[in-house]
């Protein structure tokens, strides 16, 4: 209800020029510095997780009683917690955690509101008035305490805090995508798609999607960003996934009884959410100013 | 207008029900017996099993429900907690002015901050100060809040003696909390704030501004700024519910007895009644708040207000 | 512009004015008549000065105290849990008490008893008891007090107890199940007396308003947050205060006028708010906590050592790859015991038995005959002799505790370093709790027990006696087990050398494997010398040293 945005939506018709817009969104996106240094800084942050096994020096559950709260060092690069075990290893394994629960949570999310979105969007009618009915009942609990009531049934662990998390963000998207789809369905080429009696599948899939995902990736980077925090949040609770596994929350969350006297075993992990939501949020916004038609002069 | 404020508080009522039957199917399947949690863990089968038919736990699932519903819509009544026996209802009562304070309060310091930030970037839109603008704002949304919380306590509880660490009972003990809750507004703040403003400052009338010679400090202050604050107000509903879910922590750092630390007592002590009973009642307040902010986004906005006009015209 | 700002001039307006209200308008000042020290516990100015939070001369004696959690019932007969513990003992009374390291049974209201046959007990009480509503206590009371107890069943411990009746005006007839003098006195050390007239007058079961025959009543509470006691005026037990009078003389004490508790969940937050002086004393404080007062001459750290030790359970039931001995004993052999408390600070006395070495029955001579010292060697050794697999073992834990956790991770380094695949789930306090006996969910359960002796925690745990299933909490049955265990439920076979025999038999097989017993740390100001507890070592407020000029 904010933007009144149908009027200068550009439509494209065909392969290339759908490439091209693509390349116009990219050139935009790679002029907005934050945005790339956001880019950057989130790729680095994957590769450090994903060849976690190469880079770390150690495991992330080998202890070392007689290095406990070791001050970061050349042998401990972060130093080590209160069990001996090396920060920096913890931290690049912990990505692994982190990350997955950001993106397979929102990723999840994403899927169920395209299903949900797009029944709403397109449909319209008797439809859209039912699914938002019911999104308007789960956007009426404030999300982290729906995915604190769901997480405490679900139990402790990383696949059921990933789901706890995933159902909290389904209504945001669902409602931003069916926004989008609402505006493209008015257009002719959709119409003229009906005429031709194409299925209703195959014109959700061919020509709504495309042309109306894109607030939705911006979603998608957003609540990625939002749900790694909200994970933090639910292991200081006691929920969600707790020590010793080295999900970056956890570990911040057992070492908050050290804050004061070892500041390194909160700190690094703390660093490493911040970064890789601070760079989350950067490209988010840089990929929504540069799809914004609005921008474009 | 009126037409749509009726319809809108009318709405409100298969909401709230809807999201009590919510709650309550959720928490229906919490594993954990409360009767175990009562009776603690050396308990015989057979004292639990009584324990659970006094609690009415053994009940079918529609028994429970339409119980529960009655208790809470038609008496009032959120029940009694599982461990201290004590009515919830009350309880929620004496906590609740406390994290209304706590939360409108942050409202406040969000808007204070990321407001002149997202100004900022907005006018310096593309350069540096864009980019630093939006830096800071986001850094306060990107940090964990019990983190951030704590590292307020160190530095001005503990460091410089400034305020106190924890408590209720004083305006000064809700100071850090509400900077620490800020810090998770702030960032939506500051960005709507910026999208607001570049729309307006590309608008016509802000160009016909400037071409009359005006200073641009006028033309940002005077011409832009009011417009692009009306969209903010759209925002403040879903910060507010930001912040109601952050409370939780929030108010378990600084030892604040608020509904968050109450969720937390009941979530850890599986007496989910208690549970229930918050989410519920912060899920109705959500709700009035995001009814307030509608109404007054509508009346402030005469596109919208138009709109509305045009919309009851048709049917 | 004009309206935009009027806008935010009225919601900014609209907002101080409930902010106001709102931490104005409730709880201002405690009921008590404190102006000086006032209500206002976390003032800036006293905060950074902690000497002039000190109560002063003129208004009553205050102490402030820092709890994990705050009572959230205080019902005579509710179930145990952390909060109540911290300030019930201050509010009833039970009959008597039993010292846990001297099994020691020291009376409160009772002023004796006599044992007159196996299990029948003659308990006689004071004849000058009166409540907070000056209701004279007799043994109708005492025995209304102890059906309704058992009636309410929130206590699982009463299950010994068969009957009581009058003998006399003061003298109760207690018949129990079992011929143990410590089932005896735990059982009935466990119930809060209360006068039956009191009770009925009272609307909610006492449920928000104690009246009771204890020094203090509970002028504030907001359950699960804060509480206030003040101390009773002309209280009937004020002559028993004093340690040469009576045994148990600290659950009669009033030493301080006002006990002001407040909840801070978080440690840190407990030792910031002492060193800013918002609090006086910070109770059961995490030891890494407490190191940081232990050199600072401005504070006391007073070091309790409990009977609570933490402990290795082996799900040894078929399900579980432990029913194999060889492994058991790989796994006791491959902990060293004494690293697991040095990761925990080091605190704690070592355990030489299944269960803490600070009980009465404990023998000090197990110390020198060993008790799976570590050795990696021959722990790899077993782990080969025996079926082990590879298979996954997991470990139980409650996460509420973080040195629970941590005994959890330092057993798995343990165990992981001689080929054991030891693997830790953690589960929040509560499904903890519902799930610790589900065999199907744990090979090992890391947890901690409190009990009277060692007969007490290994009947509890290892006797299959009145188990549906005919198998122990350790989810099996062992004839020879059992036979040892039921000499220790009879007075007359409650010896030295069975209690030996059953050490060595369950030392052999590891069944359990303890490690060692806790301490608990409080940290005060100098304004509280001496902490002093109930045998269950939570506090006596109205007992402790306090230094008034301090």
């Amino acid at each position: 209800m904010v933007k009144n945005v149908h009027e200068t939506v550009v439509e494209p018709t065909t392969k290339q020029k759908k490439s091209s817009l693509f390349k116009q969104t990219m050139k935009r996106l790679f002029t907005n510095k934050g945005a790339v240094i956001g880019l950057v800084v989130f790729l680095i942050i994957v590769f450090l997780s994903v060849f976690a096994p190469l880079i770390a020096p150690y495991g992330y559950t080998d202890m070392d009683i007689a290095s406990r709260f070791a001050a970061p060092s050349k042998d401990h690069l972060f130093g080590c917690d209160s069990m001996g075990r090396d920060i920096f290893s913890r931290i690049l394994y912990g990505g692994r955690y982190s990350l997955q629960i950001g993106i397979i949570a929102s990723g999840c999310a994403a899927i169920m509101a395209v299903f949900i979105g797009s029944a709403a969007g397109y449909f319209g009618g008797k439809v859209d008035n039912a699914l938002m009915r019911i999104l308007d009942v789960i956007q009426a609990i404030p999300g982290m305490l729906l995915s604190i009531a769901i997480s405490a049934v679900l139990g402790n662990g990383l696949y059921e805090t990933i789901i706890a998390l995933a159902i909290g963000n389904v209504s945001t998207m669902s409602r931003i995508l069916r926004g989008s789809i609402l505006t493209v369905r008015k257009s002719e080429y959709i119409d003229a798609a009906v005429v031709d009696n194409s299925s209703n599948l195959r014109i959700i899939r061919k020509h709504i999607l495309p042309n109306s995902i894109s607030p939705l990736i911006v979603q998608i980077t957003m609540g990625c960003a939002h749900v790694i925090l909200v994970a933090a949040s639910l292991s200081f609770i006691g929920l969600g996934v707790q020590p010793p596994e080295p999900e970056w929350g956890a570990m911040l969350s057992a070492g908050r009884s050290y804050i004061r006297d070892y500041p390194h075993m909160t700190l690094f992990p703390g660093i490493a959410i911040m970064l890789t939501v601070l760079s989350l949020n950067l490209l988010g916004d840089g990929l929504r100013d540069a799809l914004d038609p609005k921008q474009k002069r | 207008m009126w037409r749509y404020v009726l319809k809108r508080l009318l709405w409100m009522i298969p909401v709230v029900l809807g999201v009590t039957i919510l709650i309550f199917t959720i928490l229906y399947f919490v594993p954990g017996d409360p009767a175990q949690t009562i009776l603690g863990s050396d308990a015989t089968p057979e004292e639990l099993q009584a324990k659970r038919e006094e609690l009415g736990l053994d009940d079918p699932y529609f028994v429970r429900l339409g119980r529960y519903l009655k208790d809470v819509y038609i008496n009032f009544d959120f029940g009694r907690s599982y461990i201290s026996n004590q009515s919830i209802t009350q309880e929620l009562m004496a906590r609740f002015p406390r994290t209304l304070a706590l939360c409108l309060a942050s409202m406040i310091v969000a808007m204070l901050i990321g407001i002149p930030l997202g100004v900022n970037a907005a006018v310096h839109q593309g350069s540096a100060w864009d980019t630093i603008s939006m830096v800071i704002a986001l850094l306060g949304v990107s940090m964990p809040t019990f983190w951030v919380a704590q590292l307020l306590v160190m530095l001005f509880a503990l460091k410089l003696g400034w305020l106190p660490p924890v408590g209720y009972q004083n305006f000064s003990n809700y100071v850090l909390p509400c900077i620490a809750n800020a810090f998770n507004g702030l960032a939506m703040q500051a960005r709507q704030m910026r999208s607001g403003m570049l729309e307006v400052i590309h608008s016509d009338y802000i160009t016909t501004a400037r071409a009359k010679g005006l200073s641009e400090r006028k033309v940002i202050f005077r011409h832009a700024l009011p417009n692009a604050l009306i969209p903010v107000v759209t925002v403040a509903g879903t910060t507010f519910g930001k912040m109601l879910g952050s409370t939780v922590v929030i108010e378990s750092v600084f030892s604040i007895p608020g509904i968050g630390g109450y969720m937390i007592n009941g979530v850890n002590a599986r007496d989910y009644t208690v549970v229930q009973a918050c989410v519920i009642f912060l899920a109705i307040f959500f709700s009035i708040i995001m009814l307030l902010v509608d109404l007054m986004y509508s009346a402030i906005d005469p596109r919208i207000k138009a709109q509305y006009t045009r919309k009851r015209g048709r049917r | 512009m004009k309206k935009a700002k009027k806008y935010l001039a009225i919601l900014l307006i609209l907002v101080m004015v409930l902010a106001l209200a709102a931490c104005g308008g409730n709880k201002e000042q405690p009921k008590t008549p404190d102006a000086s020290n006032g209500g206002n516990v976390a003032d800036p100015s006293t905060s950074s000065k902690p000497d002039t939070s000190k109560p002063e001369d003129s208004g009553p004696k205050k102490v402030r105290i820092a709890v994990t959690d705050v009572a959230s019932n205080v019902s005579p007969w509710a179930g145990t849990a952390t909060g109540r513990h911290m300030i019930i003992y201050n509010l009833y009374q039970p009959l008597l008490e039993r010292d846990k390291p001297t099994g020691e049974i020291k009376g409160i209201l009772m002023d004796k008893y006599e044992k007159v046959s196996a299990n029948t007990y003659h308990v006689t009480i004071h004849d000058n008891i009166y409540d907070g509503e000056n209701n004279h206590v007799t043994a109708d009371d005492v025995i209304f007090s102890i059906e309704m107890a058992i009636k309410e069943g929130n206590i699982s411990g009463l299950k010994f107890i068969d009957s009581a009746k009058k003998v006399d005006d003061y003298t109760v007839e207690i018949v129990m199940k079992s011929e143990m003098d410590y089932q005896f006195a735990s059982s009935v050390g466990m119930i809060n007396i209360v006068t039956k007239a009191a009770y009925e007058a009272s609307p909610d079961g006492m449920s928000t308003t104690p009246v009771s025959t204890a020094p203090y009543e509970l002028t504030e509470w907001s359950p699960g947050t804060s509480a206030i006691l003040t101390a009773k005026k002309d209280y009937w037990g004020a002559e028993l205060a004093d340690p040469s009078v009576k045994s148990a003389w600290h659950w009669f004490a009033q030493d301080i006028d006002v006990a002001e508790y407040t909840k801070i969940s978080e440690p840190s937050q407990m030792s910031i708010a002492l060193e800013t002086g918002t609090i006086d004393i910070a109770l059961f404080l995490t030891q890494n906590e407490a190191e940081r007062f232990m050199s600072n001459p401005d504070y006391n750290v007073h070091e309790i050592q409990d009977t609570l030790a933490y402990n290795l359970f082996f799900n040894c039931g078929d399900n579980s790859v432990l029913s194999d001995k060889k492994l058991r004993q790989a796994i006791c052999y491959a902990i060293d015991a004494e690293a697991v408390r040095q990761a925990n600070g080091g605190y704690g006395t070592m355990c030489y038995t299944f269960g803490s070495s600070e009980f009465v029955d404990n023998d000090p001579s197990w110390k020198n005959e060993g008790y799976y010292e570590y050795d990696r060697d021959a722990a790899e050794q077993l782990v080969k002799d025996s079926n082990y697999n590879g298979e996954v073992v997991r470990i139980m834990v409650s996460s509420a505790d973080s040195m629970r956790t941590t005994v959890a991770e330092v057993v798995q380094g343990f165990l992981l370093d001689v080929g054991i695949n030891a693997q830790i789930d953690p589960y929040d306090s509560a499904t903890f709790a519902a799930n610790k006996y589900d065999e199907t969910l744990y090979d090992i359960r890391v947890d901690t027990n409190s009990f009277e002796c060692l007969a007490d925690l290994w009947n509890q745990f290892l006797s299959a006696e009145g188990h549906k299933d005919g198998k122990n909490y350790g989810h099996f049955y062992d004839e020879t087990l059992q036979g040892l265990l039921d000499n220790l439920t009879k007075a007359d076979t409650y010896t030295p050398e069975n209690i030996k025999a059953a050490h060595e038999y369950i030392k052999e097989n590891a069944f359990a494997y303890s490690l060692y017993s806790k301490v608990n740390f409080h940290v005060s100001t100098k304004f509280v010398e001496e902490y002093v507890g109930t045998a269950k070592l939570y506090p006596n407020v109205g007992a402790w040293g306090y230094n008034f000029s301090a």
